[in-house]
């Protein structure tokens, strides 16, 4: 079964070329690619994220009882606050990377990827305690917006007029009481850029997603799809999940400890092999053609890993991504690394992420 | 974008405009649309011989690479330079300028496996 995001209709009366993405039929972009990537980094772009998942978390001791679940530090996390984590298998792979935010005291909404909705729902619900913690699985029944880019922040203002802006920091967030439900605003985003993500029901998400398009500023707004979702992320440096973070990968060799509750981080590293492959970030130094999953990286005649995620940078007009390499390769070092394309190799060099 | 009536055109989307044994080759406004933005293009080198349907260039877009195949036998005589630094004038322009290759063709008869636009339209475009 193909699944439709509550906001299908829109996308399809703006001109959407569909994707299927983990059985969702999802924008992969409204004409152009590369239009809506450059609207984001000089504009605002707006990215229908039904897809992902909504699953809420309450009651008495939510916050306990998550903290034993959940990768990152949940007691760390304040109200209104949010914090990327994970949910990990037994060997320290990762089920699934998420967001965390906290509504209120004992009141989070858990955000993972598609993919991972039914992993991560399963997970938790076979550990949910007979006593007062509540947990229920919204995900396809919301809207969920991306607003990001530049001008982000003014869009948000003029559809949002109660809530202060300038005093919202990243990964900070305001819940405001709509007509039928609260609407969840978050200075989170998957650019790069600054932004926001904004979930609710699916009526006042309709109402929103077409407000966000009409808003009368003297400010392009451009809807923007799957495609550039993508190639902004990857300039960002981040990892998705697939890709970069699978359950085969701790989070150490994804190169994302730094999300790790130190407890978690002492006992992986414990048994960490310290030869195993790790996620690096790479950059092509010449013109070449796009890299693409799977494409094999060498040193000299060496091969050292295989590409993960690639990608011509709309900014720079060079490859860039990430790759499952050795665990001895150096950064910034331009002299011997390679990317074979077509029986071609061009040179690279592994840096820190992202080029924004 | 109208699809012009002098072009012949491939099953593979090819077009191909014949002038005496010179043909120039194109890919057709229908398949730039399937491609989306074309991000990176890899053209033949000058004076390779080329037979029919062989794989001689390659297309990138930003989520797929495709190959175009030679739509005649023959010798490549010129490339499109610009599109090393402009490859989205194939989306912009694909019947102008985002030529792609032109070749000098072995035998000027060879050409009877194209189709002409209504054609092409009929049977390979969805």
């Amino acid at each position: 079964m193909t699944l439709k995001s509550p906001l299908y209709n829109e996308h399809v009366a703006l001109g959407a070329s569909f994707t299927n993405f983990s059985g969702w039929e999802m924008p992969l972009h409204y004409g152009s690619i590369l239009n809506e990537h450059k609207a984001v980094r000089s504009s605002v772009g707006i990215f229908d994220i039904s897809h992902m998942g909504t699953i809420f978390v309450s009651g008495q001791g939510a916050t306990d009882w998550l903290e034993a679940y959940l990768a990152n530090q949940v007691s760390d996390l304040q109200q209104l606050q949010s914090q990327y984590s994970f949910l990990l298998n037994a060997s320290g792979g990762v089920i699934d990377d998420l967001i965390i935010y906290c509504l209120a005291e004992n009141v989070y909404l858990i955000v993972p990827n598609a993919s991972g909705v039914d992993s991560v729902f399963d997970f938790l619900k076979q550990r949910l305690p007979e006593d007062s913690v509540k947990l229920e699985n919204r995900s396809g029944s919301m809207v969920s917006i991306a607003i990001q880019g530049k001008s982000s922040e003014a869009l948000m203002h003029a559809i949002f007029s109660s809530i202060k802006f300038k005093e919202l920091k990243k990964n900070q967030l305001a819940v405001i009481e709509g007509f039928v439900d609260s609407i969840v605003i978050a200075r989170t985003g998957y650019t790069g850029s600054d932004g926001f993500e904004v979930f609710t029901d699916r009526d006042q998400g309709l109402q929103l997603w077409k407000s966000f398009l009409n808003s009368n500023l003297d400010i392009d707004v451009y809807p923007c799809g799957l495609g550039s979702r993508d190639t902004l992320r990857i300039e960002a440096g981040y990892p998705l999940y697939g890709n970069e973070l699978t359950e085969t990968l701790t989070p150490i060799q994804a190169g994302l400890s730094l999300f790790l509750k130190k407890s978690l981080k002492e006992s992986l590293r414990a048994n960490f092999n310290e030869d195993a492959p790790k996620i690096s970030f790479y950059k092509i130094l010449e013109k070449a053609p796009p890299p693409r999953k799977g494409y094999e990286l060498f040193y000299d005649t060496k091969k050292i890993g295989v590409v993960t995620s690639g990608s011509i940078s709309p900014t720079t007009k060079k490859g860039i991504g990430f790759a499952l390499v050795d665990s001895n390769v150096s950064l910034n070092e331009a002299d011997k690394y390679t990317i074979l394309i077509r029986n071609k190799k061009y040179s690279l060099m592994f840096t820190k992420r992202g080029i924004i | 974008m109208s699809e012009p009536n002098s072009l012949k055109f491939a099953k593979t989307h090819e077009w191909v405009l014949q002038e005496d044994d010179l043909i120039t080759v194109g890919i057709s406004n229908h398949a730039q649309e399937l491609l989306g933005d074309i991000v990176f293009i890899e053209l033949p080198e000058l004076g390779r011989s080329v037979s029919i349907n062989e794989p001689i260039a390659v297309i990138e877009s930003v989520k797929a690479a495709s190959d175009i195949y030679a739509p005649i036998q023959g010798v490549i005589e010129a490339v499109n330079e610009l599109l090393e630094s402009e490859p989205t004038l194939v989306n912009s322009s694909p019947y102008e300028s985002g030529w792609l290759f032109k070749i000098r063709m072995s035998n000027s008869k060879q050409t009877d496996h194209l189709v002409d636009l209504a054609t092409y339209q009929r049977e390979y475009v969805e």
